[in-house]
């Protein structure tokens, strides 16, 4: 499985302190400085149960997002990855768990900002490659399963395949370990 | 209705991509290349595989053409003007940025994309997204067609759909590299993107109630969907200057399909012939909107059925062979109409319609028309008793009884035109329970479902509020039409979707308490003046504009006032005034209660506006004309939905705005004076001396741009039109970057008038003309103070 646009997904704990309009002034401070190429930011706060500000780039895109009313932050990666499976689903992880850590240390949000880093959904944004089945998520669980050993240690953690046949292939990953995000950042 | 998730076989088309490979002699068609995968992407090679065979065999073979085309332009193999065409008649437009500058509000920067070499175009890199166009004819979809729009979305896009203003589908992001697999998917499913851009037939636009509608003659969705099959790659829509525009109505008074802003218009009309009732149209040509707006021209009263796709192929040969092609602002046929008058017009048609060889497909279709006859899954039924007043708010706003007894059309407000991958798929579902099994766009961005029946309102309303559909406000003021604007569009001056969102946001906390004349007045915003948005047949219209004031350039809007929707867009309004963007919100308040204050008994907000005039009108509102100075409310030099100033000049930046007033920007003041007092006049009758003024403002916009260079500059006419000529035209300063010479022909073709002799419509087309070039000339101002 040449897996590609992997998507990631980490939830706030207090969903009322991600707001829209923050995100949309946040992420327009991130085009000029970044070594990733970024091209605007999309302001999309007056739908529902979809992304509310996306901050577009050609790698990958980052959302403030509220798909299936969950509000998070949404990494979309959008181009070719390198390596095997194992290395992009690492490389992918890395770069939402970089990107939420960005934004707790944001002084804008002044420490009103906190993820919950014992949860995270993965979803495999192409229907071609990763059909929402069972085949899928067998055929990925042993590299999905290396990376959260590495995460969460382990027995640290639990699978649930959103089996939704209309909706792309996702895997919520739940753990009973909390850590922080700096340190799940090193262990990625 | 079968016919809609698998289109009937095409006819002969000219594939387009057989056509731009042949044209290339340098270019050998291998049997390796034509198995190129583009994307060479695992996912591309795999709907492609899944695909093959499943898609009209005429549509299969086009896109795989297309991306043949792709890889080639890739290689460098094919000219970039060609593969620009290509993709655009594929609907694959450009997007904001993808020359590859961001102007992050102090500098303009690069954006950093790979391959800055490669490109999909003129001055537009590859790796740039861009936006793709999706054609729904007459705004019709199904729910297997609204799932695979939903995936499209998520997969390929920002997981966004948004309805434009002429029923299409727009997705944002897209990579030139997905698109094959994106027009598989849709070609799978029945919906093309073919001819969706490009100098062609756009989507055939419908009135969304045709079939159920009380007020109609007879339903237009077959002929609707006959026009749309007839000339989609037909050879005679192939050659055209500029793109050709399409729309059916069921009934004439009505503002649901606009025919009178089109291209080409029919509007449902039944004759009796010897005790036989004939169905046909009333045929209209030469509308469209853009800079300067026309209202289309009666061809004919009374087109017979039988007949009118071959009236339609005869103006589209005559449109191809006589439109004016090298000359891009004067190529659609609103042009050719208005220069040669509707007599001769006809006539020339009327010749071309006797030689043209008998096609059986001109009266095909009408065997097929039973296939359009949606019918209700359910028996009809009362409507429940309900007091809950959240859905009496819905009810009342967005609930209207059809022809049908029993059964009703509920409108899906859709906040600026979009809806998101999960609410689509989510209202598909409603699509398969509640209605006959299909839901239309609407020219007003939103959604339209049908044959819900009375026992089914109120539990729709509940799963509808489930998913955050059932918004009260259909069709009211709150219910703002906006084009893409700076958001996405390269065109955009102004933030039209920014101010959409808040004006929204503004009317919807009061609409309740409204007045209904007010609630129901329609806001139509473009972030420019090409009207996309139709702010020309709004109540209440804006489109984008930009002032300087001392060092800043600062957004604002010009207000359009006077246009209808009724009667098919039977009125177009005129420019009141630049409105700062930050003002607009209190503007739309003002007017508001001005006129709760000062209407007569019975006076509708439209009779109220044209009885106080446009001096008075503006005299109201010139105090929300004034920019404040930035040191005292920098936000105004900030457009709605950005955070970054809008644009700087270098020179002078920091000093307090106001001080700063030059000689250009005086020219340019009292040009926007005579401009608006020539339509003051204009609106007295006196054509001569509207249009004699209305040329004197551009003489003095022109005068003003010349005094930055010569503050000496002569007071003749002539002598400043020749200075005007020599210093902006041949060196191209005025030029627009987008229109090109179009603002500074317009001068030039006014000078040549004998204003004299001017009627009303060549008078109003010359306000309008007037009131663009003092634009450009603001515009080139701006452009000049940048560049130091």
């Amino acid at each position: 499985m040449n897996l590609q646009k992997i998507n990631w997904r980490i939830f706030f704990k207090d969903p009322a302190e991600a707001r829209p309009d923050d995100f949309f002034r946040v992420f327009n401070t991130w085009i000029p400085d970044s070594p990733e190429i970024f091209i605007d930011v999309a302001d999309y706060q007056h739908v529902h149960d979809g992304p509310l500000t996306v901050l577009i780039g050609h790698f990958a895109d980052y959302a403030l997002d509220e798909t299936d009313r969950r509000r998070g932050l949404l990494y979309s990666c959008k181009r070719s990855l390198e390596g095997d499976t194992g290395d992009k689903i690492r490389t992918t992880l890395a770069s939402v768990l970089k990107a939420a850590d960005r934004l707790v240390k944001d002084p804008f949000f002044e420490g009103r900002l906190h993820f919950l880093t014992n949860e995270l959904e993965l979803i495999i944004n192409d229907r071609a490659i990763a059909p929402n089945e069972d085949e899928t998520f067998s055929a990925l669980s042993p590299d999905l399963n290396r990376v959260m050993k590495s995460l969460y240690g382990e027995g640290g953690y639990q699978f649930n395949h959103l089996k939704n046949p209309k909706k792309r292939f996702a895997v919520r990953i739940a753990s009973t370990k909390t850590f922080s995000l700096p340190e799940l950042i090193q262990k990625i | 209705m079968k016919n809609l998730a698998w289109p009937a076989p095409l006819g002969p088309v000219l594939s387009m991509g057989a056509f731009f490979i042949a044209k290339r002699e340098s270019i050998q068609m291998t049997e390796s290349l034509k198995n190129i995968d583009v994307a060479g992407s695992e996912s591309a090679r795999i709907w492609k595989k899944r695909l093959t065979g499943r898609m009209p065999p005429v549509w299969e073979k086009e896109i795989d053409d297309y991306e043949t085309e792709l890889t080639l332009k890739k290689q460098g193999k094919i000219e970039e003007k060609v593969f620009a065409e290509s993709r655009l008649r594929r609907g694959a437009y450009g997007q904001r940025y993808d020359h590859g500058k961001r102007h992050d509000g102090k500098q303009e920067r690069d954006v950093g994309f790979p391959d800055p070499h490669l490109t999909k175009g003129p001055n537009t890199l590859w790796h740039a997204p861009g936006m793709q166009r999706i054609k729904i004819p007459w705004g019709g979809m199904n729910p297997e067609q609204m799932e695979v729009l939903a995936e499209l979305a998520e997969e390929y896009s920002d997981a966004i759909c948004h309805v434009t203003t002429r029923q299409d589908i727009q997705l944002h992001f897209v990579h030139i590299e997905d698109t094959p697999s994106l027009f598989r998917r849709l070609a799978a499913v029945g919906i093309t993107t073919r001819e969706a851009c490009g100098n062609s037939v756009r989507n055939v636009t419908a009135c969304p109630y045709a079939g159920v509608c009380p007020d109609e003659t007879f339903d237009t969705t077959p002929y609707a969907d006959a026009a749309f099959r007839y000339l989609l790659g037909h050879p005679d829509v192939q050659d055209f200057g500029r793109k050709f525009k399409i729309a059916f109505s069921g009934c004439k008074d009505s503002a649901c399909a606009l025919v009178r802003i089109h291209d080409l218009g029919f509007i449902a009309a039944i004759r009796s012939e010897n005790g036989k009732t004939r169905r046909g149209f009333e045929m209209y040509v030469g509308g469209g909107l853009g800079a300067v707006p026309y209202q289309a021209k009666l061809f004919d009263e009374f087109v017979p059925e039988e007949e009118f796709l071959i009236y339609a192929q005869a103006i589209s040969r005559i449109f191809a062979r006589y439109g004016e092609k090298k000359n891009r602002n004067r190529a659609r046929i609103k042009f050719l109409v208005n220069d040669w008058g509707i007599e001769k017009f006809k006539q020339m048609v009327l010749e071309e319609k006797s030689k043209l060889k008998t096609d059986s497909r001109w009266t095909d279709y009408l065997q097929k028309m039973e296939q359009f006859i949606e019918k209700p899954t359910k028996l009809p039924s009362d409507e429940l008793t309900v007091t809950d007043a959240s859905y009496q708010k819905w009810r009342a706003q967005n609930v209207t009884a059809q022809r049908q007894n029993g059964f009703f059309v509920v409108k899906i407000s859709l906040p600026l035109g979009d809806i998101t991958s999960n609410q689509m798929r989510a209202l598909a579902d409603l699509v398969r329970k509640y209605s006959s099994g299909f839901i239309r766009t609407s020219v007003e961005q939103d959604l339209v479902l049908r044959w819900v029946t009375g026992g089914d309102l109120f539990s729709l309303y509940q799963e509808l509020e489930a998913i955050d559909l059932a918004e009260p406000y259909a069709g009211s003021i709150v219910d703002v039409t906006a084009c893409p604007g700076t958001d996405t569009c390269k065109l955009g001056v102004s933030s039209s979707r920014g101010l959409a969102g808040v004006l929204r946001e503004h009317l919807a906390k009061k609409s309740f308490e409204m007045d209904e004349a007010i609630k129901n007045l329609r806001v139509k915003i473009s972030g420019c003046f090409n009207s996309c948005g139709q702010q020309h047949v709004a109540d209440i219209g804006f489109y984008g504009i930009s002032r300087k004031v001392g060092a800043y350039v600062v957004p604002h809007f010009q207000l359009v006032m006077g246009g209808q929707t009724r009667d098919n867009g039977g009125g177009y309004g005129m420019p009141i005034g630049g409105i700062p963007s930050k003002a607009v919100p209190k503007t739309v308040d003002r007017l508001a209660e001005m006129y709760l204050k000062g209407k007569q008994k019975g006076e509708t907000f439209q009779d109220y506006i044209r009885r106080l005039g446009k001096v008075e009108l503006k005299k109201n509102l010139s105090d929300l004309m004034e920019v404040p100075p930035y040191e005292q409310d920098p936000s105004y030099y900030v457009d709605w939905g950005d955070v970054r100033e809008y644009t700087t000049s270098d020179i002078g930046k920091g000093e307090c705005a106001g001080e700063i007033v030059s000689l250009v920007e005086f020219g340019l003041k009292a040009a926007d004076r005579e401009n608006f007092e020539s339509q003051v006049i204009f609106e007295k009758g006196n054509y001569s001396q509207a249009a004699a003024l209305a040329y004197k403002a551009m003489v003095t916009a022109a005068q003003g741009l010349i005094k930055k260079f010569n503050p000496d500059v002569s007071e003749e006419p002539e002598a400043v039109l020749k200075e005007f000529n020599d210093r902006f035209c041949e060196t191209k300063i005025f030029y627009d970057p987008f229109a090109g010479p179009k603002f500074a022909h317009s001068i030039f073709a006014a000078q040549k008038m004998d204003l004299t002799q001017v009627n009303q419509d060549q008078t109003r087309k010359l306000i309008e003309e007037s009131s663009l070039f003092i634009e450009a000339a603001y515009a080139c101002n701006i452009r000049m103070s940048m560049q130091g």
